[in-house]
């Protein structure tokens, strides 16, 4: 499906501020399944924009303005080709990617619960080897039976184990337990940083709100085949309505922006995500 | 030269010429108490207290205004930022933090007053605060000569410089205001004025340069004249302002490979070649016409405010690079959006 | 001295005492090692009086020049103390510092190799010469720095490597600091202060000179200056003059001739950093830097740091600005890590190690791990990312429930704790209270690594000024040498 995204976000500031520092994590992935057709970023004002792809292959911008200031705009267009189901092939992990999605994150941390929960979706095949894409797939059931959606509940730095323990959250808690059970259990799995596209008669109570948020979801690593991925808030596959952006090791990885900047202000920040057919 | 750098090199230098000037103020009372027995100690103490500290902070803290507690409060008290040791320890502190730009012989010369300071018996410095005097400003003038002689006289040297005479002519100016009401107030003619004139006089060091200027005559006036408008004695307000706005210009003077970030940078130059100017054609007679107390208060408004554009053009670590292609898209784009309402 | 009569230190030499361990000065009781002959010579013929003026003489030019590192205790304010200095010399013929220079110069070769490769292609942990675990679960290990290529390879460009010597006299190494190892400042100040107290004893020994450290560090930052810069702009970055070792950043920028720089000093614009001046912007090509990785910019790392600066670390990335050391070398210092370096230097350069590791059981290893737990009484327990001294167990000298607290913590988590045997460091005599005491000692070595890998001869050497301490840390009470090289 084509589908493109108007991602628009606005600093202010109260009292101006100085030496602001932005890092932009909105380009569309491309890889094998997924292409990014184009994409644009407008600042106002306009600035000298930089870029670089981090570590988990991830598409970063980022651009200073140190003058005095009580007002930024950021505006990404693009445009994209989803899959009408995904598949990343991907016959190996290197060393450290295999370390990385196995072991805690900072806001995926291992403990007992978790483990638990892990362990009691686990589903081992007649030869007593573990079924990833089936215990990933009962994950996802589970994680979307025992987390209510509700925003407000829980914020950007909530980690798993307190998603679970409060039984609720958004997107992000949700994505973060299912992350967590997974590892729990030896199987590699990466957050999913994305949008997802709803027509707007057709929403759903799941939904991300337009005018709030980004998407997140689950990707899961089937040994020696590659990435599926999953949605434990809406309980299904990625489809061609999911877009993706970025992914890591948890939400921290990969925040569609982060920024610093000098002064004794309060930063109001407003954002407002549009997806069209 | 970094503004930090610029910053501290300019109040290390303020501070420690702070010090110094603190006891000359306090040594102008000390001389003329012991000269002049009938005068109440109370009530003479209460205008140096206001210039050399806070006077209600000094109430605050102590029961009665005597010696002993005035040297207390401006020689030690930690609570009061303008004691001569809190100078001296934010002389080091700046110092230190600018060690690498300063020569070694300065800062070990700096560092060896602070700890002989710190290892004086507070106690018998209350009583008799003359070793103390004596230390500081010693320590101070041997800290010009080794700045003179071991540091480059590049731009470090000027904000020095810099520092140094504004401190001082502002000094001056107050040290002229705390006495010259009272002087005008007595009849002429009365020994005690004489009395509180030499004091002033000596409190600058300038009594023999004085006499060597203007012979005999010991009036008020002349007096006046001579600690503002001399343009050879050192701790004249003209002579310091002019070493201020030389410094202004060799600082302001040179070129380098730099993005220049503050659009107006005459200011410190303006101000400083305006008061110059002003105190080279000024005639004395027009000022006492007026009032000398309101010209030096105003004298010394305009001596800070040239002081704070010195903080603004130099030390300012905000960036406000030239204006970004964009600021204007901003602006179109907000009535863009007005239009559309 | 309580006998006021004596009238030189020969007496007092001669009632020195080896107790049983390795002696740097004297090979037994009053017989000195050959390169010491000449030492014992003339502190013999001293009057122990005018020694202690003299030692008086150089405590006081160090407190003068303000040559002091700063202890918090209790009161905020902190105490200014002098590093101890010891005016007894050690000494180190010209033959065993060969063998010391090469040994370093494979070692520090092999550890820029190693982080240059767990930064890239990880090939020592696909060949499963180290555990994936020690590495990527390091505390320093810095995702940041994959696939980012700094100036020739070169990470870590100044290294202290500790150096103790076991009871036949084998100089092994302890640990290797390759963040930002102090006490440089410490090595230069005590050979100025031995040239103007001793200066005929110094004259006649042939002492290989260590004054052109401060030119060399230069000429190192120099060379890995991104784009071969004419004239590379080199800052030190510094936390600022409440750092216990602001003395020594401020000295080597002095003796460099560079501006030291608080982050606030720096400013990040179109991804090149600048220093900001009396003039405006002016960009800067090297920083060497003597803060944290983690303080080094609050966009990149810790948000809440106030020492460094926004944007660096994208700077950094498109090669605008050089580093020293690299962001991510405390990897390669992590106590764990150090059992590898062997291991390294056989897998990169295919050689053998010319300088030995002190034996090392990891917690991560099962059997190390219950031979630690069953040993404590026996072994030097380290936390392996502590430094200083802190976080450390030294188990004959260990009370019964400080051991009861470690073997708990080691068990919670293993892969934070190493364990040596208990190494009888050599000794040194040294000067205090009015006596000559044996006192154990170390030895810090730095090696820069640039265009070509320098180190100059000798290094600091630190002493234990508490009877039987072993520790030798200057915030532990420990004091300093002059450590003399002598030439062939």
């Amino acid at each position: 499906m084509r589908l493109q995204i108007e991602h628009m976000t606005k600093f202010e500031y109260d009292m101006p501020i100085t030496e602001a520092y932005t890092e932009v994590r909105m380009r569309p992935l491309n890889d094998s399944s997924q292409r990014c057709q184009s994409f644009e970023l407008v600042t106002a004002p306009d600035l000298n924009e930089f870029r670089y792809t981090d570590r988990f292959g991830n598409d970063v911008r980022f651009f200073d303005l140190i003058s005095p200031h009580q007002a930024l705009i950021l505006t990404a267009i693009s445009e994209v080709y989803t899959p009408a189901s995904y598949f990343l092939p991907q016959p190996d992990l290197s060393p450290l990617d295999l370390h990385d999605y196995l072991m805690a994150s900072p806001l995926v941390p291992l403990g007992p619960a978790l483990h638990a929960f892990g362990q009691s979706h686990k589903i081992v095949s007649a030869r007593g080897e573990i079924d990833v894409r089936a215990t990933a797939l009962a994950l996802m059931t589970a994680t979307n039976h025992v987390l209510k959606y509700k925003s407000g509940l829980t914020d950007v730095s909530t980690k798993a184990d307190q998603a679970l323990a409060l039984g609720g959250g958004v997107c992000q808690d949700f994505t973060h337990v299912m992350l967590a059970a997974c590892r729990s259990i030896g199987i590699s799995s990466r957050y999913v940083s994305g949008y997802l596209y709803v027509e707007l008669n057709n929403r759903q109570p799941n939904d991300p709100d337009p005018d709030l948020a980004t998407h997140a979801w689950v990707d899961v690593y089937l040994p020696n085949e590659g990435w599926i991925s999953l949605d434990p808030t809406h309980n299904c596959e990625q489809g061609e309505r999911h877009i993706r952006l970025a992914v890591g090791r948890d939400y921290t990885d990969v925040p569609p922006t982060r920024g610093v900047y000098k002064g004794n202000s309060k930063e109001q920040m407003k954002v407002r995500v549009r997806v069209f057919k | 030269m970094l503004s930090r750098v610029a910053d501290s090199l300019f109040w290390m230098s303020r501070y420690i010429e702070r010090a110094e000037n603190i006891t000359r103020i306090l040594t102008i009372n000390f001389n003329a108490l012991l000269d002049m027995p009938m005068v109440d100690a109370a009530k003479s103490w209460r205008p140096l207290l206001a210039i050399s500290g806070d006077l209600s902070l000094y109430e605050d803290l102590y029961p009665e205004i005597n010696v002993r507690n005035v040297m207390d409060y401006t020689l030690w008290h930690v609570g009061n930022p303008n004691s001569v040791i809190n100078c001296i320890v934010r002389v080091r502190e700046n110092a230190r933090s600018v060690r690498e730009q300063i020569s070694s012989e300065m800062w070990e010369h700096l560092n060896r007053l602070y700890h002989h300071l710190r290892s004086m018996n507070r106690d018998a410095t209350r009583r008799s605060p003359h070793e103390f005097f004596t230390i500081v400003r010693d320590g101070s003038h041997a800290f010009q000569g080794i700045t003179n002689t071991t540091m480059p006289h590049g731009e470090g040297y000027e904000f020095i410089q810099l520092g140094k005479y504004i401190e001082r002519a502002g000094m001056t100016l107050r040290a002229l205001d705390s006495k010259y009401a009272t002087v005008n107030a007595l009849p002429e003619g009365l020994p005690e004025a004489s009395l509180h004139l030499i004091a002033l006089l000596k409190s600058c060091s300038a009594f023999e340069a004085f006499r060597k200027s203007n012979g005999s005559q010991l009036q008020a006036s002349r007096v006046a004249e001579f600690l503002l408008l001399s343009s050879e004695f050192p701790r004249a307000v003209r002579f310091c302002l002019q070493h201020c706005l030389d410094s202004v210009n060799a600082i302001s003077g040179k070129e380098s490979d730099v993005i220049r970030t503050v659009p107006d940078r005459q200011t410190p130059q303006r101000l400083f070649g305006k008061l110059n100017a002003e105190l080279e054609y000024l005639d004395m007679q027009d000022v006492l016409d007026q009032s000398l107390v309101d010209y030096i208060n105003d004298l010394f408004a305009r001596i800070n405010a040239a002081g704070d554009t010195i903080t603004r053009s130099f030390f300012s670590t905000q960036v406000i690079l030239p204006p970004p292609r964009g600021m204007a898209a901003l602006q179109q784009s907000h009535q863009q959006q007005q239009q559309q309402q | 001295m309580s006998d006021a009569a004596v009238q030189s230190l020969k007496s007092v030499l001669d009632q020195y005492e080896l107790g049983g361990f390795f002696d740097e000065m004297f090979s037994t009781p009053h017989q000195p090692h050959p390169h010491y002959q000449t030492l014992y010579g003339q502190l013999s013929d001293l009057n122990p009086q005018l020694f202690d003026e003299r030692r008086r003489a150089a405590d006081a030019s160090f407190l003068y020049q303000g040559i002091t590192f700063t202890v918090y205790g209790d009161n905020d304010d902190g105490i200014e103390r002098i590093f101890p200095f010891d005016l007894i010399p050690r000494i180190i013929p010209h033959r065993e510092w060969a063998v010391i220079e090469k040994g370093l110069v494979q070692r520090v070769t092999a550890l820029n190799q190693f982080l240059w490769d767990i930064y890239h292609d990880q090939r020592i942990i696909r060949e499963k010469r180290i555990p994936t675990e020690l590495v990527f679960g390091a505390k320093h290990y810095r995702r940041e720095m994959i696939g980012l290529n700094v100036p020739q390879q070169i990470y870590s460009h100044i290294i202290g490597s500790d150096l103790i010597r076991d009871d036949h006299g084998n100089y092994l190494v302890l640990e290797d600091n390759l963040r930002s190892p102090s006490g440089v400042s410490y090595m230069l100040e005590n050979r100025q202060a031995m040239k103007r107290t001793f200066a005929r004893m110094f004259a006649r020994y042939g002492v290989r000179a260590i004054d052109h450290y401060p030119q060399e560090l230069l000429n190192t930052l120099h060379s890995v200056a991104p784009h071969h810069e004419a004239d590379p702009n080199v800052v030190l970055l510094t936390p600022g003059i409440y750092n216990s070792a602001y003395f020594e950043h401020s000295f080597l920028a002095r003796q460099m001739g560079i501006e030291i720089v608080e982050g606030r000093d720096l400013v990040v614009h179109d991804n090149k950093v600048f220093t900001r001046t009396v003039r405006g912007l002016k960009q800067v090509d090297v920083i060497y830097r003597r803060i944290d990785d983690e303080f080094l910019d609050p966009l990149g790392f810790r948000s809440d740091s106030t020492l460094g600066v926004a944007g660096l670390l994208n700077a950094y990335r498109a090669g605008n600005v050089t580093l020293a050391n690299a962001i991510g070398t405390g990897v390669a210092d992590d106590k764990a890590v150090y059992a590898y370096v062997p291991d390294m230097i056989r897998f990169y350069l295919a050689e053998e190690p010319i300088l030995q590791n002190v034996p090392t059981y990891l917690g991560l290893r099962d059997d190390d791990r219950q031979y630690m737990l069953e040993h404590l009484d026996r072994l030097v327990v380290k936390s392996v990312n502590e430094s200083g001294g802190y976080g450390m167990l030294i188990g004959p000298h260990a009370t019964h429930a400080e051991r009861e607290k470690f073997y708990d913590m080691i068990v919670a988590n293993p892969r934070n704790f190493i364990a040596q045997p208990v190494i009888s460091l050599s000794r040194h005599p040294t000067y205090f209270d009015g006596e000559i005491h044996g006192c154990h000692v170390d030895l810090r070595p730095y090696i820069l690594c640039g265009e070509k890998i320098t180190l100059v001869p000798g290094g600091l050497t630190r002493v234990a000024l508490k009877r039987g301490s072993l520790v030798v840390n200057s915030s532990q009470g420990g004091g300093s040498k002059d450590t003399w090289v002598l030439q062939e």
